[in-house]
């Protein structure tokens, strides 16, 4: 029992680690920083993507139904440029092909940062 | 003000069952403080128990930056959960477990490795460290046992420090770490034991490279 007062003496002594001189300001730095960020006003609020996203699929879903009831001869717009038709095959592959290398970089991209963290 | 005088007394008279409940009621007064809006007391706090923060996920990381890094993320954690403490526990102990449990992922590391309880655990077996550092000169016995206490092996060394340089009881080892009562008694005693083979060691090829 004695012994074991005179190790925790010694230890409490020698073996205590003592932080860098600046740790006690480098933490209320940190926790002031933590503060004001919380009391930011974001510029926009984040449902504003949200709301932006949902006008955009509502417009295209729109479009998408009055392209049933509204037939081409009826839109005052004519195009009466002939375009190819390879160019339409050219077109679809090249979507096709973007949408893969995008998918494709975005797994390697997240594969590389799980191994970083 | 009052505070400061008794643990200044309990300090000079090493009182410490004293000093340890009025330690407790100032870290009480702090938190309330702190959750009343005076966010600048908690440098109180972390003045008080940085170095033990630190000393604690130092000996579980054994890398100085990474640690002083988890020991302030523990103290910035701890203020955001403040809330949440209840004072059924102390407020060392609640912080410590946010200290171990920051340190282990650090060290990616899910749970301590449990042992063979079957070792007899006898007084007589016990070794005077102090007596082996007793020649040497106070920087020296530092680097000694600094070195001695890197030497052990993970599990002794978190208990140790647990145990002797952060003053927790036998049941907040088993709250924090998950071992057994019996597990830890047993990781003390080869702690202690391997402490002093170390030292004994390490203080014998000093003498012979001076020879």
């Amino acid at each position: 029992m004695l012994e074991d007062k005179k190790l925790k003496e010694l230890l409490r002594e020698y073996a205590m680690e003592e932080t860098s001189a600046d740790f006690t300001n480098i933490v209320m730095s940190r926790l002031q920083c933590a503060d004001l960020w919380q009391k930011t006003v974001p510029l926009f609020k984040l449902r504003l993507p949200q709301m932006l996203a949902a006008l955009f699929a509502a417009i295209c879903g729109a479009l998408l139904l009055l392209s049933f009831f509204i037939q081409s001869t009826q839109l005052p717009v004519h195009f009466s440029v002939k375009l190819p038709e390879n160019y339409f095959s050219q077109i679809i592959s090249f979507l096709i092909v973007f949408w893969i290398v995008m998918l494709v970089n975005q797994l390697l991209q997240r594969k590389k940062l799980s191994y970083f963290l | 003000m009052v505070t400061d005088f008794i643990i200044l007394i309990c300090n000079l008279y090493n009182f410490s069952p004293c000093l340890t409940k009025v330690n407790n009621q100032a870290d009480q007064l702090i938190i309330s403080k702190v959750l009343a809006g005076d966010t600048v007391v908690y440098a109180v706090l972390v003045n008080r128990y940085r170095n033990m923060a630190f000393t604690l996920a130092y000996n579980i990381i054994t890398n100085r930056e990474d640690a002083e890094e988890v020991a302030q993320d523990a103290f910035v954690k701890a203020f955001h959960a403040l809330e949440s403490f209840k004072e059924q526990s102390t407020f060392s102990t609640w912080f410590y477990r946010i200290v171990v449990n920051a340190a282990l992922n650090k060290k990616k590391l899910k749970k301590f490795t449990t042992h063979d309880v079957t070792e007899q655990i006898t007084d007589t077996e016990q070794e005077s460290v102090g007596s082996l550092l007793q020649l040497y000169e106070s920087r020296d016995q530092k680097k000694y046992l600094q070195r001695a206490m890197l030497e052990l092996r993970d599990d002794e060394r978190i208990c140790i420090t647990m145990f002797y340089l952060n003053e927790l009881s036998i049941t907040e080892i088993h709250e924090l770490t998950g071992l057994s009562a019996a597990n830890i008694k047993v990781l003390l005693h080869r702690g202690r034991k391997h402490l002093y083979d170390k030292l004994h060691d390490l203080l014998k090829t000093e003498i012979k490279n001076l020879i």
